[in-house]
């Protein structure tokens, strides 16, 4: 068996320790030297076509609610939601469109779009009072692939860019992110680490028991859309019956400085009979061409299945076809509680079957994300008990491993 | 919802009061809520029309689908939901789940 770790041989083999994953002390390291000072991922461009346009974020890691907005220039600009008067919320909502200018509900201090304040009531009775030095706190902000990213530090150490790198830049290049809209938002919070939640979207391991109805060895969408895309290519599907590979393995893994890909089998059944509602996905589903597999399977793994790329610190993108993709966020609300947001972005249907085959794919993904995190709990209520001193993970479970031992790493950095 | 249901269709009308919900979040819940065999018979009376729905729904843009064909389309997105209890999982409801009623899902483009 061909086993990763022959290739990351510096990773550690055995166990994680368990008390990063509750300790109060080790969380407060976290949020100053893994989320501030890094690049986030808040959000998209479309959320903010036109000037004026913005987002509220609460980010309970960073100990701020921070809004993105649009300018009068066509600039995105990042700041901390926080009247530089006395630290009022000055944009209540959690998204809108200004005009020219926007106003603390507090004591009327107003900032123009660029979050200079323009107006201060009774400004006589101030003393040494200079408008021009109290704008809104603001933070880096740039995009990547129409991705919105802030930075706490105005001034980043690196570009986004640099962060980004080039071999993760190329995991995805070509990919058709800016023809999609937002089809729905799936938030769950739960009583678990952060870094838990996360590794349990970086293995496949779990694939073959909490997932034993839904996606192992069953009719799964996967499966279909595999032998769909041989179908569109004019191939025979890949069959694999003598592949001892199990289907729940990577048959890729790709590990960066700071960010990782993964890829994970499709494994089609030759006599594989599709149920109906499955059918009409697999005959109204937009139908894209080879070509149009650009930023998918770059690796070229025979018998793919899905990419799932993980960029530092808290962010994943799960990416099955070039019609629509997820793209999710593992937020820390505290040492022992987190805050997950899943995106599904859609190409836009353009007739009532596109839409129901769509919808398809975001109903299996409801009953997955809920088998997904139903252990964590669980798991997260016995980390203090003294049952276990450390976390198993196997060669399979090495994005997780990665995952732990690059934020264990800026943790623990001078 | 929006009022109508085309004629050649009247016979899953009696569906619509119960399963043509307009929101995500309201056809996993109700689906997750109801009993297998509430699901059975919804889904085994949409599959037994399924070509002729499809072809129906088909016909233009979804754009172009007039304000009376709404019941229907929103009946067909509660048929995907319904399908994965009966086709997928064999129960309304997964082994083993986080509460659904954490799930909180929040729809994006309007139809």
């Amino acid at each position: 068996m061909r086993l990763f770790s022959d290739t990351y041989t510096d990773l550690k083999p055995g166990t994680v320790p368990i008390e990063p994953y509750y300790s109060e002390d080790y969380y407060r390291r976290e949020q100053q030297r893994v989320f501030r000072g890094q690049w986030l991922m808040v959000g998209r461009v479309e959320q903010l076509a036109q000037p004026g346009d913005y987002f509220n974020k609460d980010l309970a890691v960073l100990e701020s609610s921070v809004f993105v907005m649009r300018g009068d220039d066509g600039k995105l600009r990042a700041f901390h939601n926080s009247c530089r008067h006395r630290g009022n919320r000055v944009l209540a909502k959690s998204c809108g469109k200004l005009g020219k200018a926007f106003t603390c509900g507090f004591h009327g201090w107003t900032y123009d779009l660029s979050g200079s304040l323009i107006r201060v009531p009774d400004e006589e009775c101030f003393t040494d009072l200079h408008k021009d030095e109290l704008g809104l706190r603001g933070l880096a902000c740039d995009t990547w692939n129409g991705f919105i990213f802030i930075n706490t530090d105005p001034r980043p150490r690196e570009s986004l860019t640099a962060f980004i790198g080039k071999e993760m830049d190329a995991q995805v290049a070509g990919f058709p992110f800016a023809g999609m809209e937002l089809a729905a938002t799936y938030e769950v919070e739960l009583g678990a680490n952060w870094k838990f939640l996360a590794e349990a979207y970086q293995e496949a391991y779990h694939v073959i028991a909490v997932h034993k109805d839904t996606v192992a060895d069953r009719g799964t969408v996967s499966r279909w859309e595999v032998e769909r895309r041989a179908a569109l290519r004019g191939e025979a599907p890949p069959a694999l019956p003598d592949d001892p590979t199990p289907g729940h393995h990577f048959s890729s893994v790709r590990l960066f400085d700071r960010h990782r890909s993964m890829s994970v089998f499709g494994k089609p059944k030759s006599d594989h009979q599709l149920p109906p509602a499955i059918d009409l996905c697999a005959r109204f589903a937009p139908s894209p061409t080879r070509s149009d597999y650009g930023g998918l399977n770059t690796h070229k793994d025979a018998s793919w299945g899905a990419d799932l790329h993980f960029l530092f610190p808290n962010t994943e993108l799960l990416m099955v076809t070039p019609t629509w993709y997820l793209q999710l966020g593992f937020w820390p609300v505290n040492a022992q509680r987190s805050r997950m947001e899943v995106n599904f972005y859609r190409q836009p249907p353009r007739t009532a079957g596109e839409l129901l085959a769509m919808e398809y794919f975001e109903a299996n993904f409801r009953d997955i994300v809920r088998e997904d995190v139903a252990a964590l709990e669980p798991a997260q209520a016995m980390f203090r008990s003294g049952a276990t001193s450390g976390l198993w993970l196997s060669d399979q479970e090495i994005p997780a491993r990665h995952s732990f031992e690059v934020i264990d790493r800026h943790v623990r950095a001078d | 919802m929006s009022a109508g249901f085309p004629e050649q269709f009247r016979d899953l009308e009696r569906f619509a009061a119960t399963w043509a919900i307009v929101s995500r979040h309201g056809r996993y819940q109700h689906r997750v809520r109801s009993t297998m065999d509430e699901v059975r018979e919804f889904y085994d009376a949409i599959t037994s029309r399924l070509e002729a729905i499809m072809k129906y729904l088909n016909r233009v843009g979804l754009a172009e689908l007039p304000a009376s064909d709404r019941t229907l389309l929103y009946l067909m997105l509660a048929y995907m939901e319904a399908s994965r209890a009966v086709e997928v999982i064999g129960a309304t409801e997964v082994h083993w789940g986080f509460d659904s009623s954490r799930l909180k899902i929040i729809d994006g483009a309007e139809l």
